[in-house]
């Protein structure tokens, strides 16, 4: 069981060439595509920390926030995602609700919650078996874009629905919180480098 | 190093050994995919994006379904959903359902035919490199399948106030989704990379 870290083996992240690391040579650059060497994506732990801790505090605005407002018969209803949650629920459209709750409020919650516990395991704050780290990381790489569905939603009732005060859906700030989270934790689950999990061993790693 | 491959996942040096047809070469330490024998020659691939983008066109110009409410008729474009947020001074949010469910999956296909098409008539331009860079970035950023469910709600949430006929600009839609799908998990855009390689050195 050998890394090619320890070989002095890099891959390119671009096109996965592998690379004979040089020791001498400064800023070496991929043969093939001309991208940057690195053994790891640098300041991967860093980058991921910072983007999630942005995303976890625009959460709290975009689940506070209006997200849509919708105008009926000249009266104006902002909603959150969880009162439209509700409202869906109430109006029988359980399943729908069910899967809106899931993708903006579940997924998101999960999504930030699961990298930072990736992480602090790494950091050695708590213990989680690497196979387990691994497969937390690509549930949320996967999931990462259907979070997005909400908004997509939205766009559509704001096209559709736009009889002025007649009944029309107009995005409110939330639905930008949003959009913010959503890009924040994909951006923080392409900044992480599985490969830190094999890394940075566990102090109390089980054998 | 053409008899070894690193696992990306988890960095591991695992001896190549040839597989069959069909079958998935997995990591010892990690189960991560590590190479397959199932990918897409550059033709094939060259041929589904074309396809793919003659029905970027058409989801685009003709109407997904019409809808008829309060006693009028109206009709709406993949676009014209993030158009009006645009228009409701929503930029950023606006922008980005453009950019997820638009510009992605149609730069992903145009940078993908024109690389084939470079490649397969042994032409190196410097723009090669750059056209293969972006094809990666945008399978990240394509999100025609979550549209689709978004879309299906949306319907759902109108259909007790309104009307709603499909349009063909949604049968095309779901064409391209599943084009692009196949497209993924066809691609290995290690052929293009190696392709690249051996044309430059004739």
């Amino acid at each position: 069981m050998q890394n090619a870290k320890d070989n002095k083996i890099a891959q390119c992240h671009e096109c996965n060439l592998l690379i004979d690391v040089k020791q001498d040579v400064k800023r070496q650059r991929c043969p093939r595509c001309f991208t940057r060497v690195h053994f790891r994506i640098p300041r991967s732990i860093q980058k991921t920390w910072a983007l999630l801790i942005t995303a976890a505090v625009m959460m709290i605005p975009a689940n506070f926030l209006p997200i849509s407002t919708l105008t009926s018969a000249g009266q104006s209803t902002p909603d959150t995602i969880m009162s439209g949650t509700i409202a869906l629920a109430k109006s029988d459209d359980l399943g729908i609700a069910i899967i809106i709750f899931i993708a903006s409020i579940l997924v998101p919650l999960f999504k930030i919650i699961g990298l930072m516990l990736i992480l602090l395991s790494i950091q050695n704050k708590i213990f989680i078996t690497q196979k387990r780290k691994l497969l937390l990381f690509n549930a949320i790489h996967w999931i990462g874009k259907w979070s997005i569905m909400d908004l997509f939603v939205i766009s559509i009732m704001v096209a559709v629905l736009n009889r002025g005060n007649l009944l029309s859906v107009d995005p409110g700030y939330g639905a930008t919180c949003f959009g913010l989270v959503v890009i924040l934790t994909i951006l923080a689950a392409e900044s992480f480098d599985t490969r830190l999990i094999w890394d940075l061993n566990h102090t109390n790693e089980r054998k | 190093m053409s008899n070894i491959n690193v696992c990306n996942k988890c960095d591991l040096i695992v001896d190549h050994i040839p597989i069959a047809k069909n079958r998935h070469a997995l990591c010892p330490r990690c189960n991560s995919l590590l190479y397959t024998n199932n990918a897409f020659s550059i033709s094939a691939i060259l041929a589904l994006s074309l396809t793919g983008l003659i029905l970027v066109v058409i989801a685009n110009v003709f109407p997904m379904f019409t809808i008829t409410m309060l006693g009028a008729e109206e009709s709406a474009t993949l676009i014209q959903g993030a158009w009006a947020l645009l228009q409701k001074k929503s930029y950023f949010v606006g922008l980005l359902v453009i950019f997820c469910s638009f510009i992605a999956p149609f730069l992903f296909l145009s940078c993908l035919v024109q690389a084939c098409l470079l490649l397969l008539t042994k032409r190196n331009t410097p723009q090669l490199i750059l056209l293969l860079k972006l094809v990666k970035f945008f399978t990240e950023w394509s999100m025609l399948e979550v549209y689709l469910v978004s879309f299906l709600i949306a319907i759902f949430k109108l259909s007790d106030i309104a009307d709603i006929q499909f349009q063909l600009g949604l049968l095309s839609f779901v064409s391209l989704m599943f084009i692009s799908s196949l497209i993924m998990y066809g691609l290995n855009l290690e052929i293009f990379w190696q392709k690249m390689e051996k044309n430059a050195k004739r």
